[in-house]
């Protein structure tokens, strides 16, 4: 079942990507439909925080794509058979950079997409490289702003406040269920289990408190105070688990009785 | 020095794990594939949508933690209808332009609400949002008899990735290796240092890789991921380590890291083995029981 969080997020991403494609029909650019899709690439990750750095990343990121791809296709004008190369070429530097920072994963990804790979069939499409690189900036940048512009005016934090008590306490929830299976198996490798699982199980969490400040001004606010104390928490089973030559059950119980305190006064 | 190789001084910095080799090679096969068939089909449209749609099923394929290569083909189809239908719907309605906003919203709300039950899942009905919005600019199925037509080049297109999912090697023990030697190597890095820990994230990191690879390995593996675990606890409560001690093991670590990325078989017997096994018995039997792991996943 989708959380209150989500369902609000489905509703603000649906009305981003209406008020994107209005602009993109009223304006009538050239290459107009950059717009829409900078909004949807941007809200796509779902969560607030995500989408802020997103922004920040894709801009920046379809940019240097933008130059690449230009230089390519202007290789590719006067090379047109050797597209199929520079095709295999671009597939396995993008398999590269699938688990890159998003930055570098979206020069490949507007690289691939500027490429279209519609010159294999077509080589002697006119290309003129300044008109290429300004009509997918604006449309990258119109996109971008509009997100920015109705993420701060409209929505407003509301929600991101919202979604981070959710995924603070999603991740309070997992150390809870994680501390509780220790508990029924206490041996060395489901303490070294437990602990790879509260690590990976946090990394969101992290992230979402490392934008926090992007997201929320400079003011502390009682979610990103809480989010900490979880990671905190998480970060003392970690050491209880595997820092010490033996694992004091006492430790882990008092811990667990903390979080679960933790749990029902949420 | 070879790609396929586990140890890879200048691969390694950026993909500690081989699973971005793995997507590159796979990626890399089906454009191969699919340019070769580009040569002897005429698309109705630049081949661009065809081929990126094939490209990412197949990498999903990949991504995904699927054990079974029925279940990887299962989760290619379904992807591969989902994207290539999201573009036919709108490209059917690009003409419309009311319709077609109105088209785009309630599609947005409806893919949304019911395929993404949290954040995490909502890379697909992202992912078919974007790929209707790349038809809307022209080149879209327009009519019914189009629309035919392009289902038949996506299933033409997706047949290379269906023999590529089909014949791609198994590399699942290659990431199970390669994060191995990255906790070798961390390890060897931490050895005297008093401030290194077992929650290092390197570590960390390293050993849900390798758990969350052994449902798909044989059973031999699930002990070897024990004496990994059990090697790693014995290894950094031994806080007796002399200089000596530090050095030996050292010298039969990376002995082991080449024996690994060499795919061979190991045994303790070279002359720092020997010696570890005088000075500190408790640190030969806890690398001893690695060995064996290892050893018994070769065999």
């Amino acid at each position: 079942m989708q959380s209150v969080a989500t369902l609000t997020r489905i509703n603000q991403i649906t009305i981003l990507i209406g008020i994107s494609f209005i602009f993109y029909e009223l304006t009538n650019w050239e290459q107009g439909i950059w717009i829409l899709i900078s909004t949807v690439v941007v809200a796509g990750p779902f969560s607030t925080f995500l989408s802020y750095e997103k922004g920040k990343d894709r801009f920046l990121g379809t940019m240097v794509g933008l130059v690449v791809a230009s230089l390519i296709e202007y290789y590719l004008r006067f090379n047109p058979s050797q597209l199929p190369v520079v095709a295999v070429l671009l597939a396995f530097i993008a398999g590269f950079m699938a688990t890159r920072p998003y930055k570098y994963f979206i020069i490949m990804i507007t690289v691939c997409t500027c490429m279209g790979y519609t010159y294999m069939n077509i080589p002697y499409t006119s290309f003129s490289p300044m008109s290429f690189l300004v009509d997918r900036g604006m449309g990258v940048f119109a996109g971008v702003l509009i997100f920015f512009l109705m993420q701060r005016f409209v929505f407003g934090n509301g929600n991101s406040r919202l979604e981070l008590a959710e995924e603070s306490l999603g991740a309070l929830n997992k150390l809870q269920k994680i501390l509780a299976e220790y508990q029924q198996h206490p041996n060395t490798v489901t303490a070294y289990q437990c602990a790879a699982d509260i690590f990976e199980g946090t990394k969101d969490l992290k992230s979402y408190v490392d934008s926090a400040g992007l997201v929320f001004s400079k003011d502390l606010n009682k979610e990103t105070r809480f989010a900490r104390q979880v990671l905190v928490l998480n970060k003392r089973a970690l050491k209880l688990l595997i820092d010490q030559p033996v694992v004091e059950r006492s430790q882990i119980d008092r811990l667990l009785h903390v979080v679960t305190l933790k749990i029902s006064r949420q | 020095m070879s790609v396929y190789k586990i140890r890879n001084r200048f691969l390694d910095i950026y993909d500690p794990y081989w699973i971005c080799r793995i997507l590159s090679l796979k990626i890399g096969t089906v454009t191969i594939l699919m340019c070769l068939c580009n040569a002897f089909l005429k698309a109705p449209q630049g081949p661009m949508a065809y081929m990126l749609t094939v490209i990412i099923c197949t990498a999903a394929t990949e991504a995904l933690p699927l054990a079974s290569r029925s279940k990887k083909l299962g989760a290619y189809f379904l992807l591969m209808f989902l994207l290539s239908t999201s573009g036919m719907l709108f490209g059917l309605f690009s003409y419309f332009r009311v319709g077609l906003f109105l088209f785009i919203m309630i599609f947005t709300y409806l893919v949304m609400r019911f395929m993404a039950k949290n954040p995490k899942a909502a890379v697909v009905p992202s992912l078919m949002i974007i790929w209707g919005v790349m038809q809307m600019e022209g080149g879209g199925s327009t009519d019914l008899n189009a629309v035919a037509n392009s289902y038949l080049y996506y299933a033409e297109f997706g047949m290379m990735g269906v023999i590529t999912i089909l014949f791609f090697p198994d590399f699942t023990p290659n990431i199970f290796k390669s994060a191995l030697i990255r906790i070798l190597e961390s390890d060897m890095r931490g050895l005297g240092d008093r401030g290194f820990k077992n929650s290092h994230p390197a570590i960390l990191s390293a050993l849900f890789v390798i758990h969350s690879k052994l449902s798909f390995l044989p059973p031999q593996y699930e002990a070897f991921y024990q004496a990994i675990v059990q090697f790693q606890h014995d290894f950094f409560q031994s806080t007796s380590l002399t200089m000596e001690d530090q050095a030996a093991i050292k010298v039969v670590l990376s002995e082991l890291i080449a024996a690994i990325d060499h795919d061979k078989t190991f045994s303790l017997t070279s002359e720092c083995a020997q010696a570890i096994k005088k000075i500190n018995r408790a640190a030969y039997q806890s690398i001893s029981s690695l060995v064996d792991g290892y050893n018994l996943c070769k065999a």
